[in-house]
């Protein structure tokens, strides 16, 4: 990607299939720590609907949620999360907790975990492989 | 005629004093473990520290080196020696014999050994140091700022008098967004260097975006003030941010900077904070599905890339009843 971002996409599904927001990861392009790629999409989303509940919708991501986004998928009452790969260091989702399925929390979310992990997997190992060649240093 | 500050109370009551209080991180705040140790009476004192020297060259307590060797039984003259870990499923009793096989440790001395329940990790706050001493002595290297913080003596009433200056740009805001029809809470960034308050911002979720808490509008807000963010803050004026000084080496977001915030954010707004690399946080009172200290403490988990120091109960009268006034939701 041209504005370095590591490079996470997520789309947001209604009840019918159809995409109503998408995303991807712009915190290096919009000089904003929070512009996840699901940040991002539930944006797009809320501006296809003109509202913030999706109770019918689905999100699918390449890798897990960190615990801000799985926070807002509750906060916007999202019905499932898809994701790809797993994030040992900072996945809300399963790997370092479970926001989304935490019984004290208001809202709970379906998750399917690992759809297409090889593939999501590729693409950010692919941006760290040039990423670590373009910064390294003269031996 | 009646004093003046009587008759304040009658027109509105008068808050008690707050206190900023340490929300500590979950391994700080969580119940002393327990795991089975065999320990034996001493039955002949003059035998105690040959016991000890012995015991401690045959039986190190490698995963247990917080634990002391000898114990006074419930401040009696009575001492108790740890002989050994029992792992995670001890059987009945065990005899010296068994316990200490090899000959290396001479038992003369010492009675019929038992299980006790000591504590499994070295304790790091006073309070888990004294609920640790209940069961078997512990060794402590106290954390002097940690137990100041916990006494509520780490201020200076000086520095009170700023925090709570600091608090009022967010309950201010919190008012002003209340008035839009928005949720009343209400934060601000403030860099501690100078003094100076970066960014002021209220909920804005029932007009620009679900998402946008407080917190998040105020991270937004500093990443706008250097030259980045997203939303625009145009039809809410309270919502505001100071570009920085020229000269000013820009710090990466929150760097070094401290919110205050009148309500505990929420699972969302914690980890936002955690990637704004934000110093301290400060807010007013807890809310049922708050994230830093309430359900989970997010702001000081060995496992993310950044921790932060969160002190609740800052201005808390004028904070809890945000919630209360009129056309408040």
């Amino acid at each position: 990607m041209a504005h370095n971002d590591v490079p996470i996409g997520a789309v947001i599904v209604d009840a019918q299939g159809e995409i109503i927001g998408c995303g991807r990861n712009e915190r290096e392009l919009r000089g904003d720590p929070l512009a996840h790629a699901e940040i991002v999409a539930l944006q797009a989303a809320a501006t296809t609907r003109g509202s913030w509940r999706f109770d019918d919708c689905t999100l699918v991501v390449t890798l897990e949620p960190c615990a801000m986004c799985a926070g807002a998928m509750s906060q916007a009452r999202l019905a499932r999360v898809v994701f790809g790969a797993f994030d040992a260091k900072a996945g809300a989702v399963t790997s370092v907790f479970d926001v989304v399925r935490d019984p004290r929390l208001p809202h709970r979310l379906e998750v399917v975990a690992g759809i297409e992990e090889l593939a999501c997997v590729r693409v950010l190992k692919e941006f760290f492989a040039v990423a670590r060649t373009e910064n390294e240093l003269p031996k | 005629m009646e004093p003046d500050c009587k008759r304040r109370k009658m027109e509105e009551p008068a808050d008690p004093p707050w206190e900023a209080l340490l929300v500590l991180p979950e391994l700080e705040s969580r119940e002393v473990e327990l795991t089975p140790a065999y320990a034996a009476p001493v039955l002949l004192r003059t035998e105690t520290s040959r016991l000890v020297r012995e015991l401690s060259a045959a039986r190190p307590l490698t995963e247990l080196p917080h634990l002391k060797r000898v114990q006074a039984r419930g401040g009696t003259q009575l001492l108790e020696v740890l002989l050994c870990p029992a792992g995670p499923s001890p059987g009945a009793s065990r005899t010296l014999a068994e316990l200490l096989p090899d000959g290396r440790v001479d038992v003369r001395g010492l009675g019929e050994p038992f299980l006790v329940q000591v504590p499994a990790r070295a304790p790091l706050t006073r309070p888990q140091f004294e609920e640790a001493a209940r069961h078997w002595p512990t060794a402590f290297h106290e954390n002097k700022r940690t137990s100041q913080a916990l006494a509520g003596r780490l201020f200076t009433l000086q520095d009170k008098a700023a925090m709570e200056a600091r608090m009022e740009h967010a309950v201010w805001a919190a008012r002003r967004g209340a008035e839009l029809g928005m949720v009343p809470a209400g934060a601000a960034v403030v860099d501690p260097a100078t003094g100076r308050v970066l960014a002021v911002g209220h909920d804005c979720r029932n007009g620009l975006h679900p998402l946008l808490h407080a917190a998040m509008v105020c991270v937004d807000l500093v990443a706008c003030g250097q030259g980045g963010g997203t939303y625009s803050y145009r039809d809410y004026p309270a919502c505001s941010f100071l570009p920085p000084l020229p000269g000013d080496g820009l710090p990466y977001i929150c760097t070094g900077y401290d919110l205050y915030l009148t309500r505990e954010p929420c699972v969302m707004c914690a980890m936002a904070l955690v990637h704004s690399r934000i110093q301290r946080v400060f807010y007013g009172v807890s809310s049922p599905h708050g994230a830093l200290g309430t359900g989970y403490r997010l702001h000081g988990r060995q496992d993310l890339n950044h921790r932060y120091e969160v002190f609740r109960g800052v201005l808390e009268g004028p904070c809890r009843r945000l919630g209360q006034e009129p056309g408040a939701r």
